[in-house]
């Protein structure tokens, strides 16, 4: 490996780098190890699993991943987590985006960054009491102890059922992971926007750009890489979302995901093959997203 | 994965044949040669005990459950009773998500050494994969038959071997009330179904709501709709039928279950019968929806769920007193010929790991003196016909006791009595009917298709 | 005077479409108007989203001084006008709960190492990954950022199988590896896109000034990433202090071990009666990572780059 190694970058103008590349696994080492031995094994592991029936003891060829694009209750899963995909992270990221401008070098950044970062902070099973004073229903002429039922109330609008009604379900429970996780944007993308240096901001005042155009114009290019990161991170998170349909409608009323299909075959109906097909299927999803990182990155490489 | 393959087989016979003829292999060398022949922990360690060793000796066991706050307090209590008497520590785990954690410690190979069991069909899965202690050998089964009825060891067994032990149960066949508001509303106590249906109309023609109803549990929402229907079924058609509809013997489409959801349908549709309804039914939790019978003023009057409701009213509602301010009447009767046949709920213990700790603990919970404990602390019934009824803390939870340990039958509620996938779609399928009753024949049918797929494998 | 020559030392290694930014041309209806708002209306703005995010956690907290019988009944709002019916039984009932104090010292034993490794571990491969050149460099790195879409559940057997051959389950080494891989991927993910975007001639004048690869790393790299070593460190430490699942598996069959968010769950009973502690519990719960928040939140500071370009 080595060998092999200082052969391709000998080419390197540096003197100094030309025994780096095994140096360079020295440095990787620890953490390629770690992921080698953590996840190799399960990964492969699954993907074999997917072509076998539910007990894992006779192959079945591609009939887990024909399942999946055939049984209409699937097809809606799948429907949802488009849903969720689109909205909650354009909502997650551009939110985040918006605040970070919005309070970078204002007096009272550090507040308004804590409120969004707060729920962040709260367990998951915390949220979800707390949201349940947000949906809970109660019947019409009962005093609403839910929040938004009792606005609607104030207006004079009948009480809703947030969590059973498939027109509202998916949207609220988009609602609670905005929630908790435009922080999480909201902290990188602001720590991002410290690294700019005060120099090109001040000179665009000074040449009169207005603050649109500073936010277009400077701000979001100089920040795309992390704005990249930030949103890919979020793609993935919100692929595999699970915790918050699980505790908050359980999946059902049309508003299951591939997370909460994938854990129900893994624990309670014992279907390894069906489990595994699922979770294969979000480790191809991310595929395309991953390739178009790669090329964007060798791009910013070649500027560099 | 398989406890056994073949090749490994050949590897086991030969290591349990050494260790039995030749003695020259320890005990500590035994298990590692078995656990690298495949054999989980548990299972080893089996095999060593039926290969005639001892159990191992361990001062601690781990025990994992569902159970959290004063049922855990009170699991607590048994144990420290336990420790005074063998001087070995449990230490107890508990989670809510506990089907999940178990099956992923088994197949990791670090199972706990006792576990409350979530539900039978796993269970019957793990006692099929060899990962389950048989208590036959060391649980003295004159005394276990004398204390327990052959239902409940039928429930704790598979294939005719004692996996578990029960250290609780419940009375499933419990309408609560509020005497005072129910009496003031011009109630009385229904013996049949026809006078709760009487009754329940006459509340209902005074603008007042008979019935609180809640079926929303989360990921298991559904469940309390199985638990009526569960016990409408024992009451009209008997135990045997039961049986029948459990083991699928009968299609899900039979009109013996059609008529059952249908009755309890007269309760969930009925005319203003539940404020809300059928939306309220669906979107308010089970737990919340036993208060209402008991604020003031009362916004319902009746709310069926089995005898561990009571704790939930007084948590909620610290100086209700039981018999005066909550109390229940017995389900009531629809046909004489099955009046004492009634739905229960049990907890289920079983040991994974064969040490003496996993054996005397088995025995301990399975006596009348341990169970006493619990009784005495309140939130439980015991199914262990040696513990006294005056143990009981007060009189509503000792006529729940007694109605259960008097009943001629007993059994589970359908949904904890078929395989797993089936018992989710089945919660699934009553939601859709109560949120629209039209569609009771399409969830009937397509609950038939399920339960083909799962009773084949 | 464009932005280009502005400041030449700060644009040559920030190469981005900023600097080809002309602004007499591109004025807009649209930036002129935005232009007009003024100072005070961002903040309004920005203060009226801090309220709507801040509203449920109010909620929360209110009623996590309020009786179990109240909260299933009135609305937490109701709380705030009198007749005022607060109780601070709820956080009794978590902070006398047996073992809670262990429960806690637990949880940092777990949380401290739980976030160092990973960022560690992390902040080593993002450098090579970032500054060094090596076959199957990007191939090797986004496998590993892909690994974030891995379902935990999948790999948690395997895991456990492995843990369980070599001892290691009930220790905290089991929960601190186990953390530290699964932290990893977003973590070298984070950081070499942090590394990567600082100047490359600081890299190269320190280079001809003799220093080595280590010199570099925690003289030049560590220093500037502060905000995204701080942003990483307060995620990190949320995960691992939040975390139920992990320490579940791995710690198993042995209680002593056990974190806080064990003996929270505890607390509430099987049917979800007592839910009520829950509430005084996700504060209790909080305040840590609060104070990691604060604490860290002096490193997200404009500037850090300003100084260190020149050299």
């Amino acid at each position: 490996m080595a060998v092999i190694a200082v052969q391709k970058t000998s080419a390197s103008p540096h003197g100094r780098q030309r025994n780096i590349s095994w140096l360079a696994w020295v440095w990787v080492g620890p953490a390629l190890v770690l992921e080698l031995v953590f996840f190799i094994y399960p990964v492969l592991n699954t993907l074999w699993l997917s072509f076998f029936n539910k007990t894992s003891t006779s192959y079945v060829g591609l009939r887990n991943y024909q399942r999946i694009f055939t049984d209409p209750s699937l097809l809606e899963v799948l429907r949802n987590n488009l849903i969720w995909l689109v909205l909650a992270t354009v909502l997650t990221v551009g939110l985040g985006l918006l605040v970070a401008v919005l309070v970078d070098r204002v007096k009272i950044e550090r507040v308004i960054k804590s409120a969004l970062f707060l729920p962040m902070a709260v367990s998951f099973v915390g949220a979800s009491v707390i949201w349940r004073f947000v949906f809970v229903y109660q019947p019409p002429g009962q005093p609403q102890i839910g929040l938004l039922n009792a606005i609607l109330g104030f207006f004079g609008i009948g009480p809703q059922v947030w969590l059973l009604d498939p027109r509202f379900n998916t949207l609220a429970m988009i609602a609670v992971y905005v929630w908790m996780m435009t922080g999480f944007s909201m902290v990188i993308l602001s720590a991002a926007l410290k690294s700019i240096p005060d120099e090109i901001l001040e000179a665009a005042k000074m040449d009169g750009a207005g603050r649109f155009t500073i936010f277009w114009r400077i701000m979001v290019p100089m920040i795309s890489a992390t704005l990249t990161v930030v949103t890919i991170t979020m793609v993935i998170n919100i692929l595999k979302i699970f915790d918050i349909v699980y505790v908050m409608t359980g999946g059902n009323y049309h508003s299951s995901v591939v997370g909460v299909e994938f854990y129900n075959q893994l624990f309670i109906f014992g279907n390894y093959g069906q489990a595994s097909a699922l979770a294969v299927l979000l480790m191809i999803a991310i595929i395309p997203v991953m390739y178009f990182n790669i090329r964007q990155i060798r791009q910013q490489e070649k500027i560099r | 994965m398989p406890t056994f393959h073949r090749h490994t087989r050949q590897a086991l016979d030969t290591l349990v044949e050494e260790y039995t003829t030749q003695y020259t292999l320890s005990r500590r060398t035994f298990l590692q040669q078995a656990t690298a022949a495949g054999l989980s922990v548990s299972a080893a360690s089996a095999l060593l005990a039926a290969c005639g060793g001892s159990p191992t000796k361990v001062t601690a066991i781990d025990a994992l459950t569902e159970w959290g706050g004063s049922e855990l307090d009170s699991f607590n209590a048994i144990n420290a009773a336990f420790t005074q008497k063998t001087g070995i520590k449990v230490n107890v785990e508990s989670t809510r998500d506990l089907s999940a954690i178990l099956q992923t410690r088994v197949r990791g190979n670090n199972p706990p050494d006792i576990v409350g069991m979530p539900n039978l069909d796993l269970m019957h899965q793990l006692a099929d994969q060899g990962k389950l202690v048989p208590l036959d050998k060391f649980i003295d089964m004159n005394k276990y038959k004398q204390d327990y009825a052959q239902t409940w060891i039928d429930l704790a067994s598979w294939k005719r071997t004692l996996y578990g032990v029960l250290p609780g149960g419940g009375n499933k066949a419990t309408v609560w009330y509020n005497p005072k508001q129910f009496q003031a509303a011009g109630g009385t106590i229904p013996q049949t179904w026809d006078d709760l249906i009487a009754i329940s109309d006459k509340f209902a023609s005074a603008g007042k709501y008979p019935w609180a109803m809640g079926v929303e549990s989360s990921s298991s929402s559904g469940w309390p709709a199985a638990d009526w229907i569960s016990e409408i079924y024992i009451n009209k058609y008997g135990p045997d039928m039961y049986n029948q509809w459990v083991q699928h013997k009968i299609p899900w489409t039979h009109a013996s279950i059609k008529d059952a959801i249908q009755m309890f349908g007269q309760i969930a549709h009925g005319k203003h019968y539940i404020n809300g309804a059928p939306q309220s039914i669906l979107a308010t939790n089970f737990q919340d929806a036993s208060y209402q019978p008991f604020t003031s003023p009362p916004q319902a009057y009746m709310y069926y769920l089995g005898d561990f409701t009571a704790g939930f009213i007084t948590s909620q509602f610290k100086t209700l007193k039981a018999g005066t301010d909550f109390n229940f009447f017995p389900f009531p009767m629809i046909n004489a010929q099955y009046k004492d046949a009634i739905t229960a709920s049990a907890s289920i213990m079983v040991a994974m790991k064969d040490n003496n700790g996993s054996r005397q603990f088995m025995q301990f919970l399975a006596t009348a003196e341990a169970q006493t404990i619990w009784v005495k602390r309140g939130g439980t019934s015991s199914l262990n016909k040696s513990v006294n009824l005056t143990d009981y803390p007060n009189p509503v939870a000792r006529q729940s006791a007694r109605i259960l340990t008097n009943a001629t039958a007993v059994q589970l509620s359908v949904g904890d009595l078929i395989p797993a996938s089936l018992q989710s779609a089945y919660w699934k399928g009553l939601l859709t009917y109560i949120g629209d009753p039209k569609q009771l024949d399409s969830v009937l049918s397509s609950l038939e298709i399920t339960a083909q797929q799962a009773y084949q494998s | 005077m464009s932005i280009r020559d502005s400041k030449r030392s700060a644009s040559t290694t920030l190469s981005t479409p900023a600097a080809t930014y002309t602004s007499e041309k591109e004025r807009t209806l649209g930036s002129y108007l935005v232009q007009s708002l003024s100072r005070s209306s961002v903040t309004a703005i920005a203060v009226l989203i801090g309220c709507l995010w801040s509203i449920p956690t109010l909620g929360l907290f209110i009623s996590s001084f309020r009786p179990a019988s109240l909260i299933a009944s009135t609305g937490w709002w109701t709380g705030l006008v009198p007749p005022w019916t607060f109780t601070i039984e709820n956080y009794q009932q978590v902070l006398l709960a047996q073992g809670m104090g262990q429960a806690f010292l637990n949880s940092l034993i777990i949380a401290i190492p739980g976030t160092i490794f990973p960022i560690l571990i992390a902040a080593f491969a993002a450098y090579a990954f970032a500054w060094m050149k090596f076959p199957g460099r990007d191939w090797i790195f986004f496998s590993i950022v892909a690994l974030m879409i891995v379902p935990l559940q999948i790999t948690l057997v395997p895991i456990l199988t492995m843990f369980t051959m070599i001892g290691l389950t009930g220790q905290y080494a089991a929960v601190w590896l186990a953390h530290t891989a699964f932290g990893l991927p977003f973590a070298i993910y984070l950081l070499r896109n942090f590394f990567a975007s600082l100047p490359s001639d600081l890299m190269e004048s320190a280079r001809i000034d003799g220093a080595g690869y280590m010199r570099i790393f925690w003289t030049i790299i560590m220093p500037l990433s502060l905000p995204a070593l701080a942003s990483l460190a307060i995620f990190q430490f949320m995960w691992v202090w939040n975390d139920l699942l992990v320490a579940l598996i791995f710690l198993g069959g042995n209680p002593e071990h056990a974190p806080m968010t064990l003996a929270v769950a505890d607390l509430v009973n099987s049917f979800g009666s007592n839910y009520q502690v829950l509430t005084a519990a996700a504060f209790v719960s909080m305040a840590l990572p609060l104070i990691v928040f604060f604490s860290l939140q002096r490193y997200f500071v404009r500037g850090i780059l300003a100084g260190s370009v020149k050299g």
